[in-house]
């Protein structure tokens, strides 16, 4: 599973970093520059994951939050790599399309051959084995699986109905071939937003160390 | 200590099979807390190793909540487990009571893991303060301003989530520690909390008046203590309880509703 997002930042990143590198010490200014990268993902998801609740308006699983709290960063040879992970991360920021048979279906034990969409609010963030008497139906437009009691199928436009027939039922997951996620450029900060950041913090620790009051 | 570290920091975790309630376990002192690997009333250290285990993995990606959530389910029919009081969250194969574990467990790791990563001279220096805030919304959110003021937190102008005002503070002040739950540093700071932490840079803390211009603080140590007892404070009772049932039996009992853990 596509799991992590690494950005690299060069303490050469401009001129004036790269010159206080060399005042500062390569390694304070690396630290720096992770750290403060870091952060700047940290602020970018969890606002992200506010202003970007379910579609389905069910409970939230608060994804990008939890992909905020993972932003770490390690130093490198000339700089540091900032990264956050999550599952489905990097498919979320680069787009792509997710096909089944990677997991294994809780019911047969044999690799799955759908993916399941949730189709109620309750169905967010949970996997069809939370859920108690589902039954897949097919027809020619896809698959569902339902939940007794029987009824009529809630939930479907006219032309799902019609193609399921005569299944009932309330849809909890449509079943589905395969998935296209849209890439999310924006889940990462810009460039821009990256290079004030750091510059800041960087002039900031240089000015203080001019001064003979820093650490770095 | 790198965050991969700090976060793996959990597999040295002892596991201390426990029938204290989660009041109960809020009691210890965050030392063993800290150490210990815990969920309340669960005394199969069987169960609490494969728990353990899970959760490494979905911090190291190799899972997902859903997934882990269907695995213990499935894991704790294998023990043949029967709940005293199914559905509830005293029923260990609830999705409430498996959600609530593994979401604070590895918000803990994460928070640990941030918060050491910023324990470097340099990253103290330039990062010497952090501000709490709130990240994620909640149906009924807790009063923070109240317990925040209540530990000698300060209030500070400014663009903020409470009407009382910014809450900042330098990172090496106790109230931190006094806002928490858990008695850690670091979110999260109460079960199924939505509150975080962000750095405050060094001209804003000067500015704020939190930290002088020539003031340096000096890195915390490790709050995972390598301590052995680290049970200090804990009353007769709780000490009682806990040498008992140290790898006993599940009891009759009833089990403290987690404050605040539904919300």
């Amino acid at each position: 599973m596509s799991y992590a997002i690494e950005v690299e930042i060069s303490n050469s990143i401009t001129p004036a970093v790269r010159r206080l590198s060399r005042f500062l010490g390569s390694e304070a200014v690396k630290e720096l520059i992770g750290r403060t990268g870091a952060n700047l993902f940290r602020d970018h998801l969890f606002a992200y994951n506010r202003s970007h609740p379910n579609r389905l308006g069910g409970d939230r699983t608060n994804y990008w939050s939890q992909a905020a709290r993972s932003a770490n960063f390690k130093t490198v040879s000339d700089g540091a790599v900032v990264s956050v992970s999550g599952i489905g991360l990097n498919l979320h920021y680069r787009g792509g399309t997710v096909t089944p048979g990677k997991n294994h279906s809780s019911k047969t034990g044999r690799p799955t051959k759908y993916l399941t969409i949730p189709a109620i609010p309750e169905a967010h963030g949970r996997r069809a084995s939370d859920f108690t008497g589902l039954r897949a139906v097919f027809g020619q437009r896809g698959g569902a699986l339902i939940q007794k009691p029987a009824g009529t199928v809630k939930g479907a436009s006219k032309a799902v109905k019609a193609s399921l027939g005569a299944k009932t039922g309330r849809v909890v997951f449509w079943l589905v071939k395969k998935a296209t996620i849209k890439a999310k450029p924006d889940i990462v900060p810009s460039g821009d937003a990256l290079l004030i950041a750091v510059s800041r913090a960087v002039v900031s620790a240089a000015n203080r160390s001019r001064k003979g009051v820093a650490n770095a | 200590m790198t965050f991969t570290e700090a976060i793996q920091k959990t597999a040295v975790r002892e596991i201390m099979p426990t029938n204290l309630s989660s009041a109960g376990i809020a009691q210890l002192s965050s030392d063993v807390r800290d150490r210990s690997f815990f969920s309340a009333r669960t005394t199969n250290a069987v169960y609490l190793q494969k728990m353990k285990d899970m959760i490494l993995k979905l911090l190291a990606g190799g899972s997902s909540p859903g997934k882990v959530r269907s695995e213990l389910r499935g894991f704790l029919e294998e023990l043949n487990y029967k709940p005293e009081k199914p559905g509830t969250i005293e029923d260990l194969g609830t999705d409430q009571r498996l959600d609530l574990i593994l979401k604070t467990q590895t918000e803990m790791a994460k928070g640990f893991g941030h918060w050491k990563q910023g324990q470097s001279e340099v990253l103290l220096d330039e990062f010497p303060a952090q501000e709490l805030f709130r990240a994620e919304d909640r149906e009924e959110p807790r009063d923070w301003p109240e317990r925040w003021e209540a530990a000698g937190g300060e209030f500070f102008d400014g663009p903020a989530d409470y009407q009382e005002g910014r809450m900042i503070a330098l990172k090496t002040s106790p109230v931190w520690s006094a806002i928490s739950e858990f008695g850690l540093p670091y979110p999260p700071f109460d079960y199924n909390s939505g509150m975080e932490v962000r750095d405050i840079a060094r001209d804003e803390a000067e500015e704020l008046g939190l930290i002088a211009a020539s003031e340096q603080l000096d890195p915390d140590e490790d709050s995972f203590a390598d301590t052995a007892t680290g049970t200090d404070g804990l009353d007769d009772d709780m000490l009682e309880a806990l040498v008992r049932t140290a790898g006993g039996v599940l009891r009759e009992g009833t089990l403290a509703l987690v404050k605040g853990a539904l919300r």
